[in-house]
């Protein structure tokens, strides 16, 4: 028995495909979708791959410079500082094995948690602050109540190795315009003078930062910084 | 095409669409994680920067309404007065998505540490359930540590000179609570093994003033310190509490305040020592928090009113304490500097002290922002 199919027979159902313009259409997708891929790929290799050391980079010069920001707000703001003083000014310190260097100095009644006691942690710690060549920024700390302040060299702590330098920022009132100064300024009756902002200089190989860090004081009422 | 081949076809395009859609979402999620790590402290410093000047003219605000208050009542008594809410009784408007609280704390309602001697500061931690033992011994170390010419009474006397790290006592108030970390026995009362503040240091906060102030404020008076200074008993203490919140027997008359230590002492009666109180605030803790969504900004401020409020303790142990005396250990108004730096002020002090013709007429004993806060106390042990 053979089976004959009829001449004329009713239109069978479309067969189910893809036409040529939806293939093309989904090639051109995913292509489009690879190549962003390849970019975002390569851009992030980029950014956590080869340049990992800049972006940790810039990342330390910003934590260094807040911390160091938190720490000189906290010696600024009662009860640390008295209204209308300065509470953070030059004086003459010498560091141990050191000459004696007029650094930037400030008082944190309830001690900071930027450095390591050797044994309970003590109150009233007058820090100062020095950048050396090939060491970096350097805080130069002590208690009061330790019983050889005077005549003690403070303890060092490394802030970071990646300061170079350090500036002075002066705001002249009569002038109405800032100075940077490397070092700190004294005023016509020779005494120094305390300045309104610091100047951090970060290097790290090639790459260079500087950060601004203010030096409030305290009025009478609210701080106006 | 076969229908065989059309579906593996299909089959095949899915695949890579669900494989470049994997590989697109780990992707994503690595570069979140690792982005969110960097850009989270950032976006908390912008948050800062943005909500801090909110918080300031809050603060402005708040102290505005209080100056009002002060001129209209004579004083500062009690929150009860008014001006619980300043910002509403100011009409002040949060910037649009942010709301600001303003909260009290009267800081002259706790004891003064500089002005406390020995009878209070055993009466508070008789108060804080010490035995009389741990009550004397640390009474005498604590007033070691802060009073001159001290004699110590019980058997061991600190040895801080001999210490790992050798130190001296200060011969002045605490400047901060952390200081009771370098007290011996202190120590161990007020910390636990691991260096923690436990409960008692939280009381000890709650009810002791690190300000010199001559009268705690008997409108803002703690429990504890009712008992320490005032020697109240528990029926007095009830009854100022209700008087004060207008609760109890005092339900009917809402919340009150005395104005004269006489009315407390009248309504008091004779036991205790209601004269040892003043009724005025000298010291105001100030809190602000200032919220915009997720992001929050605290700010904490302590006034005092000019002419009789407050001071802060400033004196240091410098090698000048032996020339210093009590009163000047106890209180700012004599000392010339914080630091050991001695220079001329720059411009910007200048400045400042040009702000002293604005007659401010507060003054902020303590200023902090976003510090960081205490944790909460353990629950209590399941029975």
């Amino acid at each position: 028995m053979s089976s004959r199919r009829p001449i004329f027979s009713l239109p069978s159902r479309p067969r189910a495909g893809f036409t040529l313009l939806e293939i093309l259409l989904s090639l051109a997708l995913v292509a489009l979708m690879l190549v962003a891929l390849n970019t975002f790929v390569f851009s992030m290799g980029e950014l956590w791959g080869k340049n990992t050391d800049i972006r940790l980079f810039e990342q330390h010069v910003r934590a260094v410079t807040r911390a160091l920001d938190r720490e000189l707000r906290a010696a600024t703001l009662p009860p640390s500082a008295r209204a209308n003083a300065s509470p953070v000014a030059p004086q003459e310190i010498r560091p141990g094995g050191g000459v004696t260097d007029t650094l930037l100095t400030f008082e944190l009644p309830a001690g900071t948690r930027l450095i390591s006691w050797p044994g309970p942690a003590l109150p009233e710690v007058v820090c100062s602050l020095q950048a050396r060549q090939n060491e970096g920024l350097i805080l130069l700390w002590q208690s009061r109540l330790e019983p050889r302040f005077e005549a003690d060299p403070p303890r060092e702590t490394i802030l970071t190795p990646f300061v170079t330098a350090i500036a002075y920022d002066y705001y002249d009132t009569a002038l109405l315009r800032w100075t940077t100064e490397t070092a700190v300024k004294k005023d016509n009756s020779g005494k120094y003078t305390a300045p309104q902002r610091l100047r951090l200089k970060f290097a790290y190989g090639a790459f260079t930062r500087e950060t601004v860090v203010n030096l409030g004081n305290t009025p009478q009422g609210l701080p106006n910084f | 095409m076969t229908a065989r081949s059309l579906s593996s076809v299909r089959a095949s395009v899915l695949v890579i669409v669900m494989v470049t859609l994997i590989f697109t979402a780990l992707a994503l999620t690595v570069f979140l994680e690792k982005a969110s790590n960097d850009l989270i402290v950032e976006a908390r410093e912008a948050d800062t920067r943005r909500l801090r000047q909110e918080a300031y003219s809050a603060l402005e605000t708040t102290l505005s309404v209080l100056e009002e208050f002060r001129l209209v009542f004579n004083g500062l008594h009690t929150p009860a007065e008014g001006w619980s809410d300043p910002l509403s009784f100011a009409g002040y408007i949060p910037t649009e998505g942010r709301t600001v609280t303003v909260t009290f704390e009267d800081e002259s309602g706790k004891l003064s540490l500089p002005q406390a001697g020995a009878n209070q500061l055993q009466n508070l931690f008789l108060s804080f359930g010490l035995t009389n033992y741990d009550t004397e011994k640390l009474t005498d170390i604590m007033l070691g540590w802060m009073k001159r010419n001290h004699t110590y009474t019980t058997a061991q006397s600190p040895d801080y000179e001999h210490a790992a790290l050798p130190y001296v006592a200060p011969l002045r108030s605490l400047r901060s609570y952390g200081e009771l970390t370098a007290i011996d026995f202190a120590r161990t009362i007020f910390f636990d093994e691991a260096g923690r503040p436990n409960d008692l240091y939280r009381r000890f906060v709650d009810n002791v003033s690190l300000l010199n102030f001559q009268r705690t404020n008997l409108n803002g008076a703690k429990s504890d310190v009712l008992t320490a200074l005032g020697e109240f008993d528990e029926t007095q203490k009830t009854k100022l509490s209700d008087y004060l919140a207008g609760t109890g027997q005092s339900a009917y008359n809402g919340p009150g305040w005395f104005t004269a230590t006489n009315d407390a002492r009248k309504f008091l009666g004779s036991a205790g020592r209601a004269n040892s109180f003043g009724t005025t605030i000298s010291a105001l803790r100030i809190r602000l928090v200032v919220q915009e969504g997720r992001a929050q900004y605290r700010l904490d401020a302590v006034v005092s009113p000019l002419n009789g409020g407050a001071t802060t303790v400033l004196t240091t142990a410098t090698n000048t304490r032996a020339n210093t005396s009590d009163e000047q250990a106890a209180s700012s108004a004599s000392i010339s500097t914080t630091s050991r730096p001695t220079t001329t002020p720059s411009s910007a002090a200048t400045a400042a002290a040009a702000s002293t013709r604005l007659n401010y007429p507060f003054t902020i004993l303590q200023l902090a922002e976003n510090e960081p806060q205490p944790p909460p106390p353990p629950p209590p042990p399941t029975p």
